[in-house]
C-alpha cells in the first residue's frame, strides 16, 4: 500500500519539479522499478528517501528556478490585486486600476501562453474538475456583472439614496462582502489553476485567466463602490466604468479561449 | 575521483557484460554500497543515459510484463575505458602511500 502512495507522491513532484517529458520518463521508470521491487514498506523509504528528494537529485537546478520565478511571477498577478482587496488598499491604487488592470491582464495572457509552451504539455482529456471549476467561475463572473447592473441601476441608486444611513450602510457591506469573497475565491482558483497547468495539463492555464479576469472585475466594482457618492447628480463615469467591465471580460473571454488551445 | 564516477564505473561495468534492466541495476549496486540510495544510483543512470553512454528499451521480462532495459553505447563504452584508467591511477597512488 506504501508502494502506490509512494508512487503517487512521488508523480505529483516529478510533474512539479521535471520538464513534461521529462516526468513522464522518471515516473514509468519508478513504477518498473517499484514493480519489480523486493522492498517492505519499512524499506521504502529509506532505500528511496522520500519522494521530493528522489526527484530533486534528478532536476537541472537553472531549469527549475526558471519554472519558479514563472510560477512566482503569474502568482503576483493574482496575489497583487488580491492583496489590495484584503488590505483594502482601493484608495491608493485608484489610479493604478485603470489601465494598469488591463496591463497585468496582458501580462498575465503572455506569461501563461509562453510560459506553459516551455514548461507544460498539453495530455489527452481533461479532468471533470477543470469543467466545473470553469463553470464555477463563469457564474461567479455573471454575478459580478449582475451587481454591477443592479448598482448602476437608476431604481436602486434612488432607493439607496432614500434609505436611513444605518440601513443603506448595511447594504453597503453586504455588497462589499460578496464582493471581496468572489475576489477571494477568484484567487483561490486562478492559484490551483496554475499549480495543475504544470501538474496536469497546461490548458488548465486558461482557468488561471479567467479567475484573474473575475478577480479584476470584482476588485473594479469594490473601488468604485467604496468611492462612489450615492446623491450625486453627476454618473458619467458610469459609462466610462460601463466600458473598461465590458472590456475587461471580452479580454479576459477572448484570452481564456486562446490559452484553452 | 568523485563518489558519483565509482557508480558511473559500476554501471558501466554491469552494462559492458550484458543488458540488465532497471531495477536489476540498481539492486546490484546498492548491494555493493548499501549507504547510498537507490534514488541516487538511478540518478546516476538518468545522468548516463542523458549523455547517450547509455540507451533503454522494452523487452518481455522473465515471465513477466515489459521492462526497460539498458545497454553500454559506444560513447558509453569510452567513458568506460577512462573511468577504468582513473581507478587504476587512483588505486596506483593509493597503493604507493601504502594505504591499500
Amino acid at each position: 500500500m506504501k508502494k502506490l502512495h509512494y508512487l503517487n507522491r512521488l508523480r505529483l513532484v516529478a510533474r512539479w519539479m521535471l520538464s513534461p517529458g521529462e516526468a513522464d520518463e522518471v515516473i514509468a521508470d519508478y513504477a518498473d522499478i517499484l514493480d519489480g521491487d523486493l522492498h517492505t514498506d519499512e524499506t521504502l523509504y529509506r532505500d528511496f528517501g522520500r519522494p521530493w528528494r528522489a526527484v530533486g537529485v534528478l532536476c537541472q537546478p537553472k531549469v527549475y528556478h526558471n519554472w519558479l520565478i514563472l510560477f512566482c511571477l503569474m502568482a503576483a498577478c493574482l496575489l497583487l490585486p488580491f492583496c489590495s482587496t484584503l488590505f483594502h488598499w482601493y484608495n491608493s491604487f485608484t489610479r493604478f486600476w485603470g489601465l494598469d488592470q488591463f496591463m497585468l491582464l496582458g501580462a498575465a495572457f503572455l506569461l501563461a501562453l509562453l510560459g506553459f509552451w516551455r514548461f507544460g504539455a498539453q495530455k489527452g482529456q481533461l479532468s471533470p474538475s477543470f469543467f466545473v471549476l470553469a463553470v464555477f467561475l463563469v457564474l461567479l463572473g455573471a454575478c459580478v456583472l449582475l451587481m454591477t447592473a443592479v448598482l448602476f441601476s437608476p431604481s436602486f441608486l434612488q432607493w439607496a439614496v432614500q434609505l436611513q444611513n444605518e440601513r443603506s450602510l448595511r447594504v453597503g457591506l453586504l455588497y462589499g462582502s460578496v464582493l471581496e469573497l468572489a475576489a477571494l475565491f477568484s484567487t483561490l482558483s486562478g492559484l490551483w489553476s496554475l499549480v495543475q497547468a504544470r501538474i496536469s495539463d497546461r490548458r488548465w492555464r486558461a482557468l488561471f485567466l479567467l479567475s484573474l479576469t473575475v478577480l479584476l472585475a470584482a476588485l473594479s466594482l469594490l473601488r468604485i463602490l467604496k468611492n462612489m457618492s450615492l446623491d450625486s447628480d453627476d454618473y458619467s463615469w458610469k459609462t466610462w466604468y460601463a466600458t473598461e467591465a465590458v472590456l475587461l471580460a471580452v479580454l479576459g473571454l477572448a484570452g481564456t479561449g486562446v490559452l484553452l488551445c | 575521483m568523485l563518489k558519483k564516477d565509482l557508480l558511473e564505473l559500476c554501471l558501466l561495468q554491469l552494462l559492458s557484460a550484458g543488458d540488465q534492466y532497471g531495477y536489476e541495476l540498481l539492486r546490484r549496486l546498492h548491494d555493493a554500497f548499501p549507504d547510498t540510495q537507490e534514488s541516487a544510483i538511478y540518478a546516476v543512470l538518468r545522468g548516463l543515459s542523458r549523455e547517450g553512454c547509455t540507451e533503454s528499451y522494452r523487452a518481455e521480462g522473465a515471465g513477466g510484463p515489459d521492462r526497460k532495459y539498458y545497454r553500454i553505447t559506444g560513447a558509453g563504452q569510452e567513458k568506460h575505458r577512462q573511468l577504468l584508467a582513473q581507478w587504476r591511477t587512483l588505486r596506483e597512488a593509493l597503493e604507493e602511500l601504502e594505504i591499500v
